[in-house]
This record gives structure tokens, sequence and C-alpha cells, in this order.
């Protein structure tokens, strides 16, 4: 199994990075490597296991009604922000992406 | 000796006694921050001014209130150094990460909170690899931590400056976490204690997310009994954690008091022993496995399954949790944006993504996901015929600084025998167990789910019976 140049693309937009020529290249070359090592699991068999999510096996974990918590300020919830307008986040435009 | 040299255990003795003041010690601490950190680099940040604040608080209280001070703040004056993945409202919280670079968080996290509550004092962030993703605090943006032992050497991580900041006495105690040997990996190479609690037995409200199931918060101190006294201040139910369980919290101190090894069965896998060990790291273990012995313990050959294939199963589940847990991060409510990832994040975020992708998640996650079951299952099948497993934590001593360099799995190579505990979320803690070339070496115990109590009475006992806690001199 090898990735190439066109896969990296692929995953890097699923994760929303940007990445450059030597670290597409780098990053074929490591993820092909560590995907060639994790083959190993085919030498389990499991075709009758189940798959384990939450090791303590904790299932609907509901919070008490009557248990309040703090929540955040607006100042300090905005405290962090670059770029802060009209008391809000201020994000890149949706639409007209340039603006 | 200097105060910063004392455990917690024996500090909160001389200070019930009105022998020393909380503010000698963190300044004892301070002292030794400035003479020793700039060599050692442990820290990112240092809260010292507010330190002796809290110190000169905790001083008038125990004038005022005596030994009933110690009865609500039972950590009272004890200066801390933590990892730098907690968020600590007011103080920047980085993860040693350039996205977090600037980043004060509005809110405390669990752990710090609850050791705020016990009468605790912070004395500084400590460096890691950056999200805690490495052995070695080498992927930090900002700088690599030295070994206090040999300064050409990494700590090990992620935890590392919190190993490093007890070996050199910077510090008291720390508190690190660990999702595939960070806090063990460090200890042992730093020749300190370090506990891995079960998951789900300290919160996990406020720690960056790394690998959100393996997720878990520990102390790492200067001994045994130390570890136990953090550990039942930071454990328990968290309603900000719905991962966190309700069994109860014990009174691991005392329970690790006065644990006899008579008929105690110790487990000793024969793939972890099968590996290619370190010399001095085999024949520091196997005359472990004597002292253990001598102290009446039963040693039984047990067969795990070859911890070769945690090495595939962590690498699957860390990285997909990773590339769900970064993509938070896009630089609009706080930190910078996503072009500041370093390489390693954007590495294993990436293969995360990929195995996760439509196409590949069954025979990436949900197969990795399968023999985790199988892994529990063995552990679970292990502890029904002994009390706990013995290994070597790390089956090599301290690397050189950049030896890991080039290679794309050197974290979970250099962990291969943390993965198993880790991923099946039981409890195991390190302790020194000797030299080698004058490197420490250390011994692991593995203990079934909530066993905590259990795991520090046997390490507990090993401290006990021999003499390697040791601190690098000159530091």
């Amino acid at each position: 199994m090898a990735l190439e140049k066109k896969d990296i693309e692929h995953i890097a937009t699923l994760c929303n990075l940007h990445l450059s020529e030597v670290e597409s290249e780098k990053l074929s070359e490591v993820l092909t490597d560590t995907l060639n090592y994790i083959n190993i699991l085919d030498e389990l068999d499991t075709k009758t296991v189940v798959e384990t999510y939450q090791v303590t096996g904790l299932v609907n974990v509901y919070r008490d009604d009557t248990q309040t918590r703090n929540s955040l300020t607006k100042e300090e919830a905005l405290s962090n922000a670059k770029e802060v307008v009209d008391n809000k986040f201020a994000t890149k435009a949706v639409f007209n992406r340039d603006q | 000796m200097t105060l910063n040299e004392l455990t917690v255990n024996s500090a909160l003795e001389k200070l019930k006694h009105g022998d020393i003041t909380s503010q000698a010690i963190v300044q004892d601490c301070l002292s030794a921050i400035e003479r020793s950190d700039p060599e050692i680099k442990a820290f990112v940040t240092v809260t010292g001014k507010e330190a002796l604040q809290s110190a000169e608080e905790a001083d008038k209280e125990i004038k005022q209130k005596g030994l009933q001070a110690f009865e609500a703040k039972p950590l009272l004056g004890m200066p801390y150094a933590c990892k730098d993945n907690f968020c600590t409202k007011g103080v920047k919280t980085t993860a040693s990460s350039k996205v977090l670079e600037d980043f004060v968080p509005p809110y405390e996290s669990a752990v710090t909170q609850r050791l705020k509550d016990a009468g605790a004092i912070l004395l500084g962030k400590t460096n890691m690899d950056a999200w805690a993703h490495g052995s070695s605090t080498e992927t930090s943006d900002f700088f690599t931590t030295k070994n206090p032992w040999d300064v050409t050497r990494v700590p090990g991580g992620s935890s590392g400056g919190s190993a490093a900041a007890v070996a050199s006495h910077m510090c008291l105690f720390a508190i690190g976490s660990e999702t595939g040997g960070s806090i063990r990996c460090p200890a042992s190479w730093c020749g300190v204690t370090g506990l891995k609690p079960t998951y789900g037995r300290v919160s996990r409200y406020g720690l960056i997310a790394m690998a959100s199931s393996t997720d878990s918060p520990g102390p790492i101190t200067k001994n045994v009994e130390d570890a136990a006294l953090i550990l039942q201040t930071i454990a328990g139910n968290d309603l900000h954690d719905a991962t966190t369980s309700p069994v109860p919290v014990e009174n691991y101190l005392a329970n690790t008091a006065n644990v006899s090894l008579k008929g105690l069965k110790i487990g000793r896998p024969k793939s972890y022993f099968e590996m290619d060990l370190a010399p001095g790291v085999r024949e520091a273990v196997e005359k472990s496995l004597s002292v253990l012995r001598d102290l009446g313990a039963d040693i039984i050959d047990l067969d795990l399954i070859d911890p070769k294939y945690s090495i595939a199963v962590y690498t699957i589940l860390q990285r997909s949790e990773v590339s769900s847990n970064l993509a938070r991060y896009d630089g609009i409510r706080f930190g910078n944006d996503r072009s500041s990832f370093g390489f390693e994040a954007k590495k294993r975020m990436m293969l995360g993504a990929y195995a996760l992708s439509a196409g590949y998640y069954d025979q990436y996650y949900s197969k990795a996901q399968k023999v985790r079951t199988l892994l529990i299952d063995d552990f679970e099948k292990a502890f029904e015929k002994v009390d706990v497993i013995l290994g070597p934590t790390m089956h090599v001593t301290a690397v050189k600084i950049g030896e890991s360099e080039g290679d794309s799995m050197f974290g979970e190579m250099m962990d291969v025998l943390n993965l198993p505990a880790a991923i099946a979320g039981i409890t195991g803690i390190t302790v020194n167990c000797g030299f080698s070339d004058g490197l420490p070496v250390g011994l692991q115990f593995l203990g079934p789910m909530f066993a905590e109590s259990t795991v520090l009475g046997v390490a507990k006992s090993f401290q006990s019976a021999t003499d390697f806690i040791k601190f690098p001199k000159g530091v």
C-alpha cells in the first residue's frame, strides 16, 4: 500500500491543512511506511471479536439535573480571540471569501 | 540539603511541625529552577511571583489554624510543576505548540483545580512534545528538554519537562499525562516514580485532548508514597468528564503503607522479556526479580500477546483520535490558525484522517478496536492467575538527543512495553530499579483496572527493600 501525491492532497483537504511540496513528499514516504507496519494486525484473527470503544464499560452517563456548572462570561470567552467585532468572534466570510 | 530536595510527605511533616515554611520551600524550588533550568529547560512558563504569594498565604493559614489547616487542604504549601497541556486559568497553556503559544485559558482543568483546592502551589508549566506527540520532548515547537542524568540525552516524553523537573529537584512533585506511555517513559528515563492511573480514574476536563479514549493524567514523584498521596487528591468522579468512574477513591497512602509480598503472585510476560532488551536493562530487571522473590513473591511466567501488535493498534487509534481532536483548532476563538502546526502533528492528523475515511474505516480503525478487545481479554485472563504483572518500562535507557530523527514511529517503538496497558486502560507504575552506564532503568508493575492500591503497594515494598531512589548530582 503506497500513498501517492494525489492521496496526500486529498487527505490534506480532509484535515484542512496546507502542505509544502517538501512536506507532501515526506508525508507520502512516512505514511506509507506506517501503513505497511500496521498491516501486521492482519495476522490476528478478529472475525468473531467485537470492537471496544470505551474501556471501562460506562454507558449513557447523564448529568444530574440538580448539578449546575459555571459558564464563561462573554469577556472570558472572547479573551483569546484574534479578532472580535461587536462582542462576537470574527470569522472569514463564508461567501465571497476574499472579503 | 535544601528544601526543594524533600519529598511531599516529608515536607508536609516538617511544615506541620513548624520546622519550615512554605515560602522557604517555594524559594528553594525557584532557586533550583534559576540554577538548573537554563541548562535542563524543563519549564515553558515559571510562575514564581504568584507561587511566592500563594506560599505566603499558606503560611498565614497554617499560623492561624495550625494542624486543622491541613485537614481541609492536605497539600497545603506544596509546590509542584504541571505539564503544559493542563488548562490553568490566567496562566499561559501551550501544549508546547505554536498554535497555542499565546493561549491563556479562561478556565481551570479539573486536576489543577483539585490541587489548588488541596492547597498545592503551581510553580510553572513544563515542556512536552507538542500536543504530547512523542517520547522525547524533541517535537516541542519551542525547545528540547535535557535529561538531568546526562544532558546530551532526552528525558523521554511526552511529559519530559515534568519528569526532568522532579529529577533535578526543581519542584516537590509534578503532574503529567499519559496516552501511550507519556508518564512512565520519562519517569523511567529520569529515574523517578511515575503512576499511570486507570483510564477514568482521574478527570480529563481541561486537559488538551490527544487520544480521548486513553488519555490519563497522573503524578510524577520522588517516591511511591508521594504518588499515592497525589493520586488520592486528583482522582475521582467529575461532573465535567463523563468518562470518569464512579468507583470510590481509596486512601492510597494508607493502603500503600505496609504491603507484604508474601505469597503475592507476580506475572512475568515471556513476550516482554523475549524482546531485544538492552543488556543493562535486562540485568537490572532480572536482579529486581530476585529482590521480589526474596520478599516472598511468586514469579509466574505468563503468555501475553506480543507487544508489537500494540504498536499497530495504538498508532491507528491515536492518529484517528488526534485527527478529530485537532480539527477544532481554527485560530478563531483562540490560538493561531492551522498553518502553525508542526510536522509531527500534521503527520498524525493525516494518518488518522486516512484511517477514518470512507473505504478504510473497517480495515484500520475497526480492526484496531477489535484487537484492543483481544488485548483487554488477554490482561483479564492474566489477572485471574496473578496479582500484578512486571516488566521493564523501557527496553533501552534514555537515548541521545537527535536519535529520533527520521524515525516515523519513534515514540511507539520506544513505548512498546507501555502500549498494551495504555490501550487496555489498566493502571501501571514505574520505579527506578538500577543503573546502566550511569543511566536509570525503570521497572513497571501493571495491575487490573482500579487496582492502584495494589500496584502502589508492591512498588512501595520494592522501593523500601532497595536503594534506587537517587538523584543526579550537580543539577
